[in-house]
């Protein structure tokens, strides 16, 4: 379809029928047809340039999350050098922590997100965001109660689970002693939130 | 980088120190690790406070207000379901279904 299509198309009223967009009005035109050698050329340097967007982007998130994940997975490894009960109590516990306590920290905190990127830009009090701040601290530490809850009756549930005795009960001291420094961990991830929120990036 | 992660290059080799000093050197045993972990946890959460305090972030911290308290059905709500949200994806991720939690060790 050439210029003069289109426009005749454009032209015509449209009705119910019409084709929102033209057909084949992506073809190149005669301007930008380029030689084959410099397409070769600015196509691997759009990649090139596209790979080092990703990579240097991406290794300061992977930094982090090694890092934050770092704290429970050297803590299994310092603790079960003390014999495989050990390693395997500490292995079972913190799995069972990240899959209820550290899913407020991390699924919870989102609430930040999506609260504190339209108050700091759409507010003219920037201590909005300090306030939003404070209501994550009090409601997801009240999210936070019934987990521990769970986390203090946890023996007769892993022993309903199949687990042997003295797992279920490790494991369950394991929590009880664990679950004030959850709470630790979810404003952590509160603060990074309320930070990365004013574009604390630097 | 971000503040979070300046923070956890400090608490995460400081963590596994802490580890190894309540299991072994203290006797704690077994349940000196969620210990240790623990103060690590509300190390970083300190830390990273003081990093909003002294360095940047602060201006957006008016101090406590009974404002916190109001309003909290909408931050409930989407907290909730952010919960959900990261449970559903962990969950596939880390295999944590059935597969751990009934087999024995």
């Amino acid at each position: 379809m050439d210029n003069k299509s289109v426009l005749s198309l454009l032209r015509s009223s449209p009705a119910e029928q019409t084709a929102l967009l033209p057909k084949d009005i992506d073809e190149p035109t005669e301007g930008e047809v380029l030689e084959e050698d410099d397409t070769l050329h600015t196509r691997a340097r759009i990649i090139g340039k596209e790979l080092s967007t990703l990579v240097k982007g991406s290794i300061p998130i992977i930094l982090a999350y090694t890092l934050q994940n770092s704290l429970q997975t050297v803590s299994v490894l310092v603790v079960g050098r003390q014999s495989p009960e050990a390693l395997a109590t500490a292995a079972f516990a913190y799995m069972f922590a990240m899959a209820s306590g550290w899913l407020i920290a991390l699924g919870g905190t989102t609430a930040i997100d999506t609260l504190a990127s339209a108050s700091f830009t759409g507010s003219k009090n920037p201590q909005d965001l300090g306030v939003i701040l404070q209501r994550a601290f009090v409601i997801l530490g009240l999210f936070y109660v019934p987990v521990v809850g769970l986390w203090f009756a946890s023996e007769p549930l892993f022993k309903t689970l199949g687990q042997e005795a003295y797992l279920a009960r490790d494991a369950s001291r394991f929590l009880m002693v664990l679950a004030p420094g959850g709470l630790g961990y979810i404003y952590f991830e509160c603060m990074k939130k309320y930070l990365q929120a004013q574009g604390k990036m630097a | 980088m971000r503040p979070g992660t300046y923070v956890l290059l400090i608490t995460s080799p400081l963590n596994g120190l802490l580890n190894y000093l309540f299991v072994y050197t203290f006797k704690i045993g077994l349940l000196g690790a969620p210990l240790a972990t623990g103060i690590s946890y509300w190390l970083s959460f300190i830390l990273l406070v003081l990093y909003a305090r002294f360095v940047a972030g602060g201006e957006c911290w008016g101090g406590w207000t009974r404002k916190c308290l109001s309003n909290s059905k909408t931050f409930a709500q989407l907290a909730f379901l952010g919960v959900l949200h990261i449970g559903k994806g962990s969950l596939r991720k880390t295999n944590l279904t059935g597969a751990n939690l009934f087999s024995r060790h």
